[in-house]
This record gives structure tokens, sequence and C-alpha cells, in this order.
């Protein structure tokens, strides 16, 4: 980022020595009428005209102004802050900011972070223009650095989570097998290596997750073929209709399409995804309330949906569900297990699929996440027996 | 002499600076929105995480939108001094005196909202009510926008839409309320945080209400009408003096006041 602030500001320096009264103002009919001499001959005007080009094509907002601050300058990025409403006219008013800083000879620099949503941040970085001594002028570069702040962040609570998940179990074995080492009731030492044996399967599951993660994200399709979604559904089914019984929740499946339902894919994975979705959609539901299973499809695409009555996620951190280890609320999530995995599994397996993941919730009300996969092919579904709701409950 | 249709339409200095002057207040005007907007995710939040220092910043963001207010309000004092305007530019420089006070109310609702979060530290929210919080923030900013975008627009019909669109708050004002009795029922809340919730939801609400005031005078700078927005549009517009031809009238001699005007200063 440095660098380009410094090359432009280079670039500006010649072209304020060439051209201060030939610059346009983007977005703005006129033209600065600076007193400086037009370039002589064409190829400086050749010149001038490409750089102009060059500044006005760059991804970054750029201004340029004269020794009193005003614009000589401003290609399309920069020129699109001078009419922003909202959020962004705060950075029309830190561009003002850097400029009064940057035209006193100092250089400046300034963040905006922007609440949304979506939430933005740029970084805007003012450099005086010399001239014997003097400030003639400035250059201010604005960046938007929103993709950046966000891989920053997700990598600092990457490694705090994945920190925090596999040294938890790891602490608790060291201790329980320190406490272990001196007890001496039979009582205490069977309790003890019952806790030993609880975090192991933690550890241990939290490892198989990793493994189930990293072999998603090979992009191995090697094993994929015809797969029946209300099959995987009444798998689910079977297998969790007994956590949700035992939590008082109840777990319904539905195969509105009344014929199979039929993608292309690894049976297992997709199994995972259901299984997740189900798991969370019981783990954060209330007593007594219900999870709807559901099978649809339409002429292209088959979808899998998983609605609950819950306690919601909050709009802040929708976005975010689906990085691995990612808790919406920590103490919570630690009071019904689970490592944080589950849904970067249930992304990265719709993604080698072909297939999407979305998620409506508002919080206190529950959530809805929407499977959609492309569905293999008609023919093979005419061929399919059908399958009833009822078969699936 | 020369004769004035032959010479070029050349714009006198003076009347260059005064248009100046109003493209700058409306630039304020659309900076102090911009602020006051981004207060509103900033101190929900503070709600939802509890995390009061982010607080702090809210509270300074709430003196920075005071001191451009302030400013707003001079430059539109020193413009009705020196640069007499008339007609719509006079509805102009009176709507924003105006508007400008409802926005910066509206962002005095966001300190407040993170001093009732500080007045109930501790208090765990139920899925429901921070869902409400959430949902009314978003209305609420939502609000706000709108009746920036109705005065960057000179958007009447924008404008007086704002009273319908105000209704989702309302509701969800009234569902607040059954939330804090359905929490304060099962003793999932404290009294003491059920008293500042409905505050909060409050707060939430009169932002809305805020938007529309802002509307009103939107409308007013457009049409030359007075308007209870928040009544029966049609029913209640009401025709001021400023709304009369110029430039025979020497803006001095104008009431621009509105015996019905209602700047709302409570909470």
């Amino acid at each position: 980022m440095e660098t380009v602030a410094v090359l432009v500001a280079a670039v500006g320096l010649v072209l304020l020595g060439w051209t201060v009264g030939r610059w346009r103002v983007a977005g703005d009919d006129r033209i600065s009428d600076g007193e400086s001499t037009e370039p002589d001959g064409p190829r400086e005007i050749d010149n001038s005209l490409r750089i102009e080009r060059g500044l006005t094509s760059l991804p970054l907002g750029v201004v340029i102004v004269d020794a009193i601050g005003e614009d000589i300058f401003r290609n399309e990025v920069a020129a699109e802050f001078r009419t922003a409403r909202h959020g962004e006219a705060l950075v029309e008013a830190a561009i003002r900011e850097v400029v009064e800083v940057a035209i006193t000879g100092e250089s400046a620099y300034k963040e905006v972070e922007l609440w949304g949503p979506p939430p933005k941040s740029f970084d805007l970085t003012g450099t005086p223009t010399m001239e014997h001594g003097a400030c003639v002028g400035a250059t201010i570069t604005i960046e938007d650095t929103t993709v950046e702040h966000q891989i920053s962040r997700l990598r600092t609570d990457l490694v705090a989570n994945v920190s925090h998940e596999l040294r938890t179990p790891v602490g608790a074995m060291v201790a329980l097998s320190e406490t272990l080492e001196h007890a001496e009731d039979s009582d205490v030492q069977a309790r003890m290596i019952g806790r030993v044996k609880a975090q192991a399967i933690r550890l241990s599951e939290i490892v198989d997750d990793l493994l189930v993660l990293s072999q998603i994200e090979s992009s191995d399709t090697s094993g994929f073929g015809p797969v029946d979604l209300s099959d995987v559904v009444g798998k689910v089914l079977e297998l969790s209709g007994a956590v949700a019984e035992e939590r008082g929740v109840s777990l319904i499946a539905l195969n509105h399409a009344k014929v199979p339902v039929v993608v292309e894919g690894d049976r297992r994975q997709l199994f995972s995804v259901v299984s997740n979705l189900c798991d969370n959609a019981i783990k954060y539901s209330p007593d007594g309330s219900r999870v709807v299973l559901s099978v649809d499809k339409d002429e292209f695409s088959a979808f899998i949906t998983v609605k609950d009555t819950g306690v919601g996620i909050p709009d802040s951190e929708i976005d975010r569900i689906f990085e691995r280890f990612y808790r919406v609320d920590s103490a919570r999530s630690r009071e019904t297990g689970g490592n944080g995995l589950g849904l970067a599994i249930v992304r990265n397996a719709m993604k080698i699929h072909n297939g999407t993941i979305a998620v409506r919730s508002v919080e206190g009300r529950g959530s809805t996440f929407v499977a959609q996969l492309p569905l293999l092919s008609q023919d093979l579904d005419a061929k399919q027996p059908l399958t009833q709701p009822s078969d699936l409950s | 002499m020369s004769n004035p249709e032959n010479s070029p339409a050349k714009p006198v200095e003076h009347r260059l600076a005064y248009h100046q002057d109003l493209e700058e207040l409306r630039s304020k005007i659309l900076r102090l929105g911009a602020m006051t907007t981004e207060m509103i995710p900033q101190g929900t939040e503070v709600v939802l995480k509890g995390n009061l220092k982010d607080a702090e910043q809210v509270i300074r963001s709430d003196e920075a939108v005071n001191a451009l207010a302030l400013e707003i309000e001079e430059q539109c004092y020193s413009i009705l001094a020196l640069q007499a305007p008339m007609a719509s530019e006079l509805r102009r420089i009176v709507a924003i005196i105006k508007l400008t006070g409802e926005i910066e109310r509206s962002a005095d609702l966001m300190v407040n909202v993170c001093k009732a979060t500080r007045r109930m530290y501790g208090s765990t929210l139920t899925p429901r009510i921070r869902g409400i919080i959430g949902s009314m923030s978003k209305e609420a900013q939502k609000m706000m926008k709108l009746a920036i975008d109705s005065f960057a627009d000179q958007d009447a019909d924008l404008a007086a839409a704002l009273a319908d669109i105000d209704d989702e708050l309302d509701e969800l004002n009234r569902d607040m309320v059954e939330a804090i009795f359905a929490g304060a029922n099962d003793d999932s809340i404290t009294l003491a945080a059920a008293v500042q919730l409905a505050l909060i939801a409050r707060y939430y609400e009169r932002i809305g209400d805020h938007a529309v005031n802002v509307g009103e005078r939107v409308i007013y700078m457009v049409t030359g009408t007075l308007a209870e927005l928040n009544e029966d549009y049609d029913a209640t517009v009401r025709k001021t003096s400023v709304d009369i031809e110029f430039p025979d009238v020497p803006a001095s001699t104008l009431d621009t006041s509105s015996p019905n005007d209602t700047t709302d200063s409570s909470d």
C-alpha cells in the first residue's frame, strides 16, 4: 500500500510540473484554471494523458490538490466519495482532513471504519508535493481495506479459537491425569478415568472433523455418484431422532417433492451436511419446540431445508457462522457441545457439490438453513420408486 | 451603459459564494446524517455485546455530531443575515435549521441507549429481546437513511412515505413491551433491566419519529407546506406565510415560524 502511495505521489509530482492547468476532476466538467503552461509538444501531451488515464483506472482513489487544498485531479474511485451518502460520506470528510494536514508539508494517515451494514474500512494517505522546498500541493490515496481487515480478523480469530479448542481438552487431560496419579480411592480413580476418556473423545472428534474438512477441501470428487436426498434425510432422522427426543424437541422430516430427489455427490458428505444442520437446530431449540427437515426440488435444483424455532442468530454474526471454530456465543456453545467445525464442513461440502447454503434467522425466533444442489437429471428421477413423506417420518 | 441582454451571463462573485455556501450546507447535512446513521449500529453493538468500551466511542461520536450541528446552525444564521435568501432558498435554510436539530437529537438518543446499557450491565438478554433490539436498530437506521435521502434528492414523496414506514418501528416497540412482560413473568430479566429495556426500545422508536420530522421539513423545503406526518397527511397540511411569491417581499419581514410547529425535545 505504501509503495502505491509513493508511486502515486511521484506521478503526481511529475504531472504537477507539467500540466497543472489541464487536470480534470472526475465527475466534474470544469477544468482547473491553474496558471501553469500547457505541454509543448505532442509527446508531452501523450504522456500526460497516459498518466492521467493510468491514475483514473487505478483501483484505489487518488486525489491531487493544489497548495490551498483545492482538487485539481480526482480519479473515478475518489470522485464517488464526493457524492457519497450515509457512511461513505464520512470518507469525503476524512479526505478533507488529510488534505488539511498534507498541504502543510506533513504526511498524513487516517483510517476510516464504517459500521455499515456492510462494514467497510478505508486507509487514507496524504503525501505533500514539494517544489524547491515549498509545498505546492498534495496527493491523497484512498484504499478500500475492507477485505484485508476481514482476512486479518479471520486469521486472528482462527488462531485464538483453534488454540482454545485444542488446548482445552489437552489441558483438562493433563490436570485429570495429575489428579489420578495421586488418587488412592478407587471411586475417584474411576471418575477421573471417565473424565479423561470424555476429553480424549472430544479431542478425537475435533481431529475427525478437521480430517473431514480437509478431505472435502481437497475437492476429490472420485467418490461421487447418484444420491437420493430423501434417503439421506431419512437416515439423519433415524440417528438424530433419539437426541431430539432426549432434549424434548420433535424432529419432523418431509419430502415435499413426493418423489426421490437425486443429486450427484458423495453420500457421506451430504449426510454430514444434513446431520450438522439438524444437530445444530436441535441443540439451539428450546424444550417442546419443533425442528423440521424437508426435501424439495424445482426444475433444476434440489433443496434441503432445516427449520427451527430456537434462539436464532444475531444479524451481526450471520456472515461469520461458516468460519472454522467460530462460535456465536462461546459460553452457550460449550454448554451445548460441538467444536465450531460443523457449519464449516457444511459450507465446504456444498461448495464441492456446486451447491449453495443460505441462512435466514431472527434472533429469538429461530433459523432456517436452505441447502441448494443441482439435480442429477430428470430421467433418473423418473426411474426411482416414489418416496412419501410418511416414509421419512 | 451596457445592455444586459448583450452581456454574458456572468455570476456576480458574492452570489457565487452564496451558492457555494448552500452547497456546503447540503454536504454538511449529509455528513451529519452519515455520522448519526453510523452511530445506530455502533450503539446497538454496545447493547447486544455489552461492550462498554464501545459506549465511550459512541459518546465521542455524539460530541462530533453536536459540534457539526452547531456549525451548520451558525452557517444558516450567517446566510440569513448576510445573503437574505428568498423563496425556495429561504425555505431550504429554515428547513435545515429545523432538521439539523432532529438529526442531532437522534444521535443523542443513541448515547441514551449506551447509557441505559451501562445501567443494566451484567443482565442477560433473552434471544427474543436481542432479536427485537437488532430489528429496531435496523429499522431506525433505515428510517434515518431514507430521511437523509429525501433531503438530498429533495424528494417530497419519499419524505411523506416516512410516516408509513415508521409503523414498523412502532410495532417492534409493542413487541418489545410484550417480550419484557414475558421475561418478567419467567424471571429471565430483572425489574431494573426491564425498565432500561423499555427505555432502549423507546429511544429507537423516537429515532423513527425524528426521521419522520426530517421528512416534514423536507416537504416544507420542497413544497412550502408544513405537514404533520404523524397524523393524516392531507388533513393537516398547513400553508404558511413563507409560501408566497417572491421577490417583492423582503425576507426580513417574513414570519417563518409555525404556531403548530412540533420540534421534539423530549425522550
